[in-house]
């Protein structure tokens, strides 16, 4: 059904959504992680790497355009680390400090964050306005056979 | 105009009309109960079991994502939300062509012979 499609590209931008959420969660949850799993230097922050795919490869049926014009849906591709390093702070009492005393800090400016998690939880909001939307349009399209 | 009128009509005149009656009743069980060639059954039947396997589908798929969400297979709850969603528009849309349908035969049903 038609449909379906429709709300198969907003399910999509939604799922994407909330995979950025989860990433900023990480990243906000791990803002004072001195350690990183490998035991080398601090946490680092990641990064969705979204792609806008075509239609067919990211769920079954032939539909590859509208109106002539290819059909995207955002994908989650990928996960990448930010390399840029963190601040370092003065505190020789801690046991991840230096020869010098500085403690290396995670690359996450807990600000930023929010604004993405802001921005994320805003884009959801949007897929789902369009589900409505859709939505909308269909129940309204039932009433023309009642009365 | 020609206006159809019984106490003008003489008994062979009643009685070619009755038959036209009858030959076009006939005509519209013919093509009420007809079928391809191939065995296979065709137009309305066909349209109308298309639809309600679709309905099927539609249900068993909204199930299935309940039930996928429950066991922890599917993390989306809007996928879930989605297909249960679906299945109720399709439900909704099937009720409709009911009522069409009924309404239809009722009207028929309702007619003076």
């Amino acid at each position: 059904m038609e449909l379906l499609k429709a709300f198969q590209i907003s399910a999509s931008g939604m799922s994407v959504e909330r995979t950025r959420i989860e990433i900023v969660s990480a990243n906000i949850a791990n803002a004072h992680s001195t350690r990183s799993a490998d035991g080398v230097g601090p946490y680092q922050r990641r990064q969705p790497v979204v792609e806008a795919s075509a239609f067919d490869k990211v769920y079954e049926g032939n539909f590859s355009s509208i109106g002539g014009q290819d059909v995207s849906v955002p994908q989650v591709m990928d996960v990448v680390t930010d390399e840029t390093p963190g601040p370092r702070v003065y505190d020789p009492g801690h046991p991840d400090a230096d020869e010098q005393g500085f403690v290396a800090m995670p690359n996450v400016s807990v600000v930023s964050e929010m604004v993405e998690l802001m921005n994320a939880s805003r884009a959801y909001e949007a897929n789902m306005n369009a589900i409505d939307a859709t939505k909308d349009m269909v129940m309204k399209a039932l009433e023309i056979g009642r009365g | 105009m020609n206006v159809f009128n019984p106490d003008a009509l003489s008994s062979s005149e009643l009685s070619t009309t009755l038959q036209g009656a009858f030959d076009l009743k006939d005509q519209l069980t013919r093509i009420a109960q007809s079928r391809p060639d191939d065995g296979t059954v065709s137009g309305f039947e066909q349209m109308l079991t298309d639809s309600i396997k679709r309905l099927n589908e539609s249900q068993l798929e909204a199930d299935q994502g309940v039930i996928d969400l429950a066991s922890g297979k599917e993390a989306n709850i809007h996928n879930t939300m989605l297909k249960l969603e679906q299945a109720d528009i399709t439900t909704r849309m099937a009720l409709q062509v009911r009522s069409k349908i009924l309404d239809a035969y009722q009207e028929v049903m309702r007619m003076q012979v």
